[in-house]
């Protein structure tokens, strides 16, 4: 019952609203007319002042005296004095219409600024209402207190029955009263208020005389109440002749307030009924609203009063309840059917009936709730009560009372969904009695679609909308995931909820051109800005889901559902309701996510179970990709049914894969992202040219291999690093790894996709792929090759960039900048890191020396290859990586100092650190001499200068350290090796003395 | 180039289902479902490389840190009791495998008494073990595998590298600063490269164990034991399973499960290609302690990691 008020209250400030709304905009548009015949009449004097011939005169000794000559009289009368709209609509030709009459009549403006300002202001209209009728009222009321008063002084003078004698003269003195003076014109009104208090006062003397202490004489309470009953007579028929609504509703009102005052019983309550039964048949009279309001508000008032003297419902019987209810319902029935009368007829929205029989009906509500006693029987009298209302409706339909006929109709709803809740006392659960209500909703506005009264239509979505929200939550309070039963319940209701949702949108998606769907959006269009979005098409996907929730387990329900959603994904785009689109992206995504968790979190799940359940969603992926047009957006989507298939393959992968081995899923991920680009590049050479979007799925494919080998790099982080077993005699690992570098290697030799959507990715992403496979070879070769390897596993890798710079000049000469960072790794490592290691190599080539020296060869043969090839002019960083440039551009700079540098200083550190000192002289010597001969290859002084530095501190050294310290056959080695290797030195610079200082003369040109 | 390129795709292809194929037939599983540590213990090389190039570049070498193991030589040898046959015990042991070693320094080993099992390494030769660890290792062959873990850590520089500005602070009278400076190191690089320094002394006493007559099997073995002890003390929950990013990077050393998953494979593939090859496991020999020179028990040798 609260949720009846509730709701009715809801509706009253709705309709309120939407009729405040009309009345406001009806207002606002009789204030522009106004507006629009203020200007057009000023236009007018202005054109009538320009027609006026004493003006031109004026104008004209104005012209003849000024310096500027005046434009033309004629061309100011052609002048339009309004504007016409280029293409009128109907309001605007009435407009025209208006304004041209207003022209063409002449009205003075003063005529229409007076009647503007002869209208009551707020103030006025209520001082006229207070004193045409609240002074009659007021003054009555004052007029039996005073006689009341008279009767109290005279108590201890005279008896009780000369009191009662005394004031029934008083009455019949104001009576006789009247009687003199109707006959007077001026004094009528005051002769009819006279003879209203003659009732009152005489109606005061019957109460007294049954009850009221100090007037009450007769003791028998039959005669009392017979007393009464003829004051309350009298004073109806008051009311009846009274001819007016005032004097009726205040005759009525003293006749119940009389009765109030009595002694209650149920006689009492019964002549309060026929008092008010009265009153209200006197409304069918005229069109007595106000009268009506009161009588109706007087009775409901006095029912309470009466209620609550008696001691409340539990000191009623049931047959007394039941009675009460009986009386409630008549009064309040006939109190209804005042209104089903021509009299109502109009097609206008009429306030102040519409908002008596809303209260009526509120009072009849709130009347029955006071005399129901729980019984279960009570859903028959409601579902009656709703077929009598909407029987009404139709009724005044007839009638052509519009607001009667909207008004019954939301009253007939109300009372069924109270019916349905009353079910409760049936033993039906609550989730079913909600589901009942929503069918019934959906029944209703498919129903009243038919009338085409949009108030109606939107009350009845608003239902729709309100109770499948309740239902979902219902499902969410009362549903139990393991119980089986429930599930199975709440899914059958879930079933049959969307086909009737579906069936609904459908329906009415297809009623005058879909042009009601649009009320079936967020608040049901009662709001100024509306969203086109349905909701009762996205509640459609959302009961699927919840059957997919609830019985998730059962597998022929999971292949139901998949065929389902299937079937909606591909009428979808035919039925153009969005609402029913957003709810399949909604459906397809939550099934594959619940199938998902189903899976992963079911440990024992096994391959057959995995592929079963998880193999039938790619129907739904595949499904998405084949009827991806979206009419929102007027355009195809494939993203999310690629992505869809590409996640679902992820895990349905894992899944089966894992329980094998958990090293197989990322290998997988990696071999499928090789297929997803070739079919990326199928799909580009079957586009190529395509003048329409069909939802670039190769640049989406192309996504997807990113996506698997992504996912394939954190695997391999996280799960292949660890893994040591062998496979043969090779590690696992590195057979992964080396599969891993293929295919990087192969998606970045991959020439561009043809087609132009793609090139974003193409352009940051795609060029990456080369320095991927760089970091993974180095990642591989710092887990798989021996440390000990390591500064010739960098050259070597060097070297392969050196290489593929120059085989790929435009493509790849960035891979000579990435191969001169190898090199210097590789120095470093020789420098500081090879002696440090522990050497416990199997075989002598372990050893730090050898490695080493090795390494160097290997460092200055690249050197070498590097200065000859000079790959670094040719260096250019593209798009993603373009910030490389500047470093490139230091390098090119600087190539001499960096290349060469690094590598003379780490072979003077290394060879201090790994030979004995006895022999370092001789080495360093022998490094200069290297220097020596590199200045002459490239005709550089700086490092002529370096090498014959270092000769005279080797020369130093053998004087101070190697004399006094070395064995005699180490001295002569060394003085011997070092005395060769000088006479060489000598012999080169004598050879290549031009080639020495052409750089100098190059310097000078 | 497009036949070229069909070809390798159908290489990748055919060599991506072979690796399926081997993989399903085989069953490999990993250790752990899930772990970062051997990602970090890559990140950390270049790290320690540097560690390691300072340690170079500084004007102290070997013999510095052979002053300084001597200093702390001194100080064990005034508190341990060298009658005590555990110290004879652990020290013959010792002299086993110090033969290999490359430093000019006198191996040492000291027993601490603490029932947690442990060992540690200092520099210059110095080793600690606790009674708790030869309470828990069941070989003699893992008590061995041990000591040349630790052995590693100074044989790869690891503990010279550590207290690196301490030497050369003791060797220009500077005293203090060097370990406050070494505090910081150690506070700000040693997590990012610890466990990498852990990889590589590991390594070290895997070829150790590969030299000596002692079955390669007790380097898992010794992993074994010290992660039944954690286990049976409740130290390992089924959450370390999985990839934690601050635990796997904090973590001084790789989880155990790794080590022991590694060296059991490169145990087994070396006694796949050494079959009859006979390899002492020493099992009475940790409990008599008397080392194999000592007490040579023929049952003791095997042919197989199954011991």
């Amino acid at each position: 019952m609260v949720a009846f008020f509730i709701i009715l209250l809801f509706i009253v400030v709705f309709i309120i609203r939407a009729q405040l709304k009309n009345q406001m905009d009806v207002l606002g548009k009789k204030l522009s007319n106004t507006e629009e015949e203020l200007r057009i009449a000023s236009d007018r004097i202005s054109v009538l002042e320009d027609e006026n011939p004493l003006n031109d005169v004026k104008e004209k000794e104005e012209s003849y005296s000024g310096e500027q000559i005046s434009s033309s009289p004629t061309k100011i009368i052609e002048q339009p004095s309004y504007n016409i709209p280029k293409s009128p609509s109907v309001t605007n030709v009435k407009e025209i219409n208006t304004k041209l009459e207003l022209k063409t009549s002449n009205k003075p403006i003063e005529n229409i600024i007076d009647k503007v300002e002869l209208r009551p202001t707020f103030f006025q209209k209520y001082e006229k209402k207070i004193a045409e009728n609240w002074t009659g009222i007021v003054g009555i009321i004052l007029m039996v207190l005073g006689v009341g008063f008279l009767g109290v002084y005279t108590a201890l003078k005279v008896s009780e029955f000369f009191r009662f004698v005394m004031i029934v003269a008083c009455s019949a003195g104001m009576i006789g009263g009247f009687f003199f003076l109707r006959k007077k014109e001026k004094w009528i009104k005051l002769a009819l208020w006279m003879r209203s208090a003659g009732g009152a006062v005489f109606l005061f003397a019957c109460l007294g005389a049954g009850g009221i202490p100090g007037l009450h004489w007769i003791s028998n309470p039959i005669i009392g109440l017979t007393v009464l009953i003829i004051g309350v007579a009298v004073n109806l028929l008051l009311a009846v002749i009274g001819g007016k609504q005032i004097f009726a509703s205040l005759h009525v009102l003293l006749a119940l307030i009389a009765l109030a005052i009595a002694p209650q019983n149920s006689t009492m309550f019964l002549i309060a009924s026929l008092v008010s039964i009265f009153g209200i048949g006197l409304t069918f009279r005229e069109k007595w609203d106000k009268h009506l309001l009161l009588t109706i508000s007087s009775f409901f008032v006095y029912h309470i009063y009466w209620f609550i003297k008696m001691g409340g419902r539990d000191a009623f019987t049931r047959i007394e309840n039941v009675t009460g209810i009986i009386i409630v319902s008549i009064v309040c029935s006939i109190a209804a059917l005042v209104h089903y009368r021509k009299l109502y007829s109009t097609k206008e929205f009429d306030n102040i009936p519409f908002l008596v029989h809303l209260i009526n009906w509120l009072y009849f509500g709130l009347g029955i709730l006071m005399h129901v006693v729980g019984s279960k029987w009570k859903t028959v009298p409601l579902f009656i009560g709703a077929a009598v209302a909407f029987a009404l409706a139709s009724y005044a339909k007839k009638l052509k009372i519009r607001w009667l006929h909207c008004t019954d109709t939301l009253i007939a709803q109300i009372i069924t969904i109270i019916a349905f809740m009353s079910l409760a006392n049936w033993g039906i659960g609550y989730d079913m009695i909600v589901m009942f209500v929503f069918l019934e909703s959906l029944i209703y506005t498919a129903v009243i679609s038919f009338v085409k009264e949009d108030i109606l239509f939107r009350a009845g979505i608003t239902f729709v909308h309100l109770f499948g929200i309740g239902l979902l939550i219902s499902f969410i309070f009362t549903g139990d995931l393991f119980n089986s039963t429930t599930c199975v319940r709440q899914s059958i209701f879930a079933g049959i909820c969307s086909i009737s949702v579906f069936s609904f949108c459908w329906f009415i998606s297809r009623l005058e051109k879909g042009t009601w769907i649009l009320y079936d959006t967020l608040l049901s269009g009662w709001t100024m800005k509306t969203i086109e979005f349905s909701i009762t098409g996205l509640l459609s996907g959302i009961f699927l889901l919840a059957i997919s929730v609830f019985s998730h387990e059962t597998l022929a329900i999971h292949y139901a559902l998949i065929g389902a959603t299937a079937i909606l994904i591909i009428v979808r785009p035919k039925l153009n309701i969005n609402g029913i689109s957003a709810a399949t992206v909604l459906l397809i995504i939550a099934v594959h996510l619940i199938n998902w968790v189903l899976l992963y979190y079911n440990n024992n799940s096994v391959t057959k179970e995995i592929l079963t359940r998880g193999l039938p969603l790619f129907i739904l992926s595949i499904s998405a990709i084949k009827w991806d047009y979206f009419h929102l957006k007027k355009t195809h989507i494939k993203w999310f049914g690629i992505y869809l298939a590409i996640i679902n393959f992820i895990i349905i992968s894992y899944l089966v894969f894992k329980p094998f081995s958990p090293l197989i899923p990322g290998v997988a991920w990696l071999l499928t992202s090789v297929f997803l680009l070739e079919f990326a590049k199928l799909l580009s050479e079957k586009y190529k040219g395509a003048t329409i979007n069909i939802g670039e799925p190769e640049k989406y494919l192309l996504h997807g291999g990113y996506l698997l080998l992504g996912l394939f790099i954190f695997r391999h982080i996280l799960v292949h690093l660890q893994s040591e077993e062998y496979l043969g005699f090779i590690k696992i690992r590195f057979t992964i790894e080396i599969l891993a570098i293929a295919i990087f290697l192969y998606w970045a030799f991959t020439k561009k996709i043809k087609s132009e959507v793609s090139s974003k990715s193409w352009v940051y992403l795609h060029p990456l792929f080369a320095e991927l496979t760089i970091l993974f070879t180095i990642l591989t070769i710092s887990i798989e090759v021996q440390k000990y390897w390591h500064p010739i596993s960098w050259l070597i890798l060097a070297f392969g960039g050196l290489f593929l710079a120059r085989k790929f000049p435009k493509k790849l000469s960035r891979m000579s900048v990435y191969s001169i960072l190898l090199y210097w790794i590789s120095i470093f490592q020789v420098t500081f890191q090879l002696g440090g290691y522990e050497k416990l190599g199997n075989y002598w080539f372990h050893k730090d020396w050898a490695i080493g020296s090795l390494a160097i060869i290997l460092q200055f043969t690249f050197l070498y290859i590097f200065h000859k090839i000079a790959p670094l002019k040719e260096v250019i960083f593209d798009i993603p990586l373009n910030a490389m440039n500047r470093f490139t551009e230091i390098l090119r700079k600087y190539e001499d100092f960096i290349m060469f540098y690094p590598l003379i200083i780490c072979v003077a550190l290394f060879l201090y650190w790994t030979f004995s000192e006895s022999m370092l002289t001789l080495l360093w010597v022998l490094e200069c001499f290297g220097i020596f001969v590199i200045s002459i290859a490239l005709k550089q002084q700086h490092f002529r200068y370096s090498a014959l530095t270092g000769i005279i501190l080797c020369i130093i050294r053998l004087v101070f350290f190697d004399l006094s310290r070395s064995t005699t056959l180490v001295k002569a080695l060394v003085f011997l090796g070092v005395g060769i290797l000088m006479l060489g030195m000598h012999a080169l610079y004598n050879r290549f003395q031009d080639r020495l200082f052409e750089e100098k003369r190059d310097e000078v040109l | 180039m497009k036949y070229f390129r069909f070809t390798f795709l159908i290489i990748i292809i055919f060599a991506g289902i072979t690796i399926i194929t081997g993989l399903i037939i085989k069953r490999s599983n990993t250790p752990l479902n899930s772990t970062l540590a051997p990602f970090f213990q890559l990140v950390g090389e270049p790290i320690k490389a540097v560690d390691v190039a300072t340690a170079r570049v500084l004007p102290i070498d070997e013999n510095d840190e052979k002053i300084y193991g001597e200093k702390l030589a001194s100080y064990y040898d005034q508190r341990a009791n060298k009658s005590d046959s555990v110290y004879l015990y652990i020290n013959n042991l010792l002299n086993v495998i110090s033969s290999y070693s490359n430093k000019p320094f006198k191996y040492k080993a000291y027993i601490m008494s603490w029932s947690i099992p442990n060992a540690c390494a200092m520099p210059g030769g110095i080793i600690l073990v606790t009674e708790g660890l030869l309470k828990t290792l069941s070989t003699e062959g893992e008590l061995l595998s041990v000591l040349a873990h630790e052995m590693g850590h100074i044989e790869c520089g690891h503990c010279f590298t550590s207290c690196k500005y301490e030497i050369l602070s003791n060797k220009i009278d500077l005293e203090g600063i060097g370990e406050i400076a070494d505090f910081f190191n150690a506070l700000f690089f040693r997590h990012s490269f610890s466990k990498t320094q852990e990889a590589e002394a590991d390594a070290y006493a895997y070829k150790i164990i590969l030299k000596s007559s002692y079955t390669p099997s007790s380097v898992a073995g010794s992993f074994k034991e010290l992660l039944k002890y954690s286990q049976n003390r409740g130290e390992h929950s089924s959450s370390e399973q999985d990839a934690d990013l601050f635990r796997d990077y904090f973590m001084s050393h790789p989880p155990l499960a790794l080590r022991i998953a590694k060296y059991e494979a490169e145990s087994n593939l070396w006694w796949k290609r050494n079959t009859n090859v006979l390899k002492y496991v020493g099992r009475k020999n940790i409990k008599m302690k008397k080392t194999l020179k000592e007490l040579e028990i023929k049952e003791e040798w095997v042919t197989s990691s199954l011991y």
